[in-house]
């Protein structure tokens, strides 16, 4: 594995992201306890790297991640950008209070926030669409991704819920 | 023929986990599975696509198999074993699951160069076996590492 191809503006893009989010990750007061944090990064590493290793990779190969279709270290320090968005999705979830009337909304407001950052990320050439793919696709993943997040959230507050006394 | 082994299998895996008395709870399963995921993920992209140490047939059937091998079979069966794990006390019986556990994965990739979805180049069962015993292993090392931190959140 090499580190990435040539240092420029992706790879750029990527550290300040990265230094940006953790930072507020850190920072943000906390809302959330410490196993629900650690779990909902880790649930961003894990969708990060299930769709790009599925579609993004092996036969389907819709998009290249960086310079090369093989896997960079810089392509590790993309997918470390993912945590930050699921945590910050369940954080607002609950800030916001999010129930059954706003959850639509909720959901559709992220979508809107990912592919803005999806098209900033083709912009700045860490992602490079091949294969016929496009950001329509891209609207279908994300939608499901976020909608899957958003309800397993559900699930589990309704389940610890019930274990209290 | 591939699909319906590997379907049939992800099936059988996901109802014996759903079956089992767990005494983890949902978020606790969930944060094992996602680290076997995330492992499972990056090892087979690695000796498959970086070193070609294995070869995948590139026809759409077996290549769905491979998926539902790695991203769903082989995470939810690391998962059982850590839930069978952790429910017995007794060392013998530990030892007779995570054998079990190792021995059950290590035929699932036997199975799979058998249907030629994946054929070893120069990778070996004794080396997948390895790889099988550090997964189980990192399997019981998660559960390990998010009790601590329950416990840090509950000591504050």
């Amino acid at each position: 594995m090499m580190l990435w191809e040539s240092f420029d503006k992706n790879e750029i893009y990527t550290l300040i992201l990265l230094l940006g989010g953790y930072a507020a990750v850190f920072i943000s007061p906390k809302k959330l306890p410490l196993p629900i944090t650690v779990l909902f990064l880790t649930w961003g590493l894990a969708t990060a790297m299930l769709v790009d290793f599925t579609i993004g990779g092996g036969m389907m190969d819709f998009y290249k991640i960086n310079d090369a279709n093989g896997y960079e270290f810089a392509d590790f320090l993309t997918y470390l950008q993912f945590p930050i968005f699921s945590y910050f999705f369940i954080y607002f979830y609950e800030v916001l209070n999010i129930n059954k009337k706003r959850f639509i909304f909720y959901v559709i407001g992220w979508v809107i926030i990912s592919l803005s950052m999806e098209k900033l990320s083709v912009f700045m050439g860490v992602i490079h669409y091949q294969h016929g793919y496009n950001m329509y696709f891209s609207l279908l993943v994300i939608l499901s991704v976020q909608t899957t997040l958003a309800l397993y959230y559900e699930l589990i507050k309704k389940k610890m819920i019930n274990r209290m006394p | 023929m591939e699909i319906a082994v590997f379907f049939f299998l992800s099936w059988l895996a996901i109802s014996l986990f759903t079956a089992i008395n767990k005494d983890l709870s949902i978020v606790t399963n969930t944060f094992i599975f996602l680290i076997i995921l995330i492992v499972s993920i990056n090892f087979s992209w690695i000796i498959n696509d970086e070193l070609n140490l294995i070869t995948l047939r590139e026809e759409w059937t077996p290549y769905t198999a491979y998926l539902l091998n790695r991203s769903i079979l082989i995470p939810i069966l690391v998962l059982l074993q850590v839930n069978l794990f952790i429910k017995t006390h007794s060392y013998i019986k530990k030892g007779i699951i995570l054998v079990s556990s190792i021995i059950i994965l290590l035929m699932i990739s036997f199975i799979s160069t058998q249907l030629n979805i994946i054929e070893f180049k120069e990778w070996s069962l004794w080396l997948e076996a390895i790889y099988l015993i550090c997964l189980n292993l990192i399997g019981l090392i998660s559960y390990t590492l998010f009790n601590k931190i329950k416990g840090v959140q509950e000591s504050k």
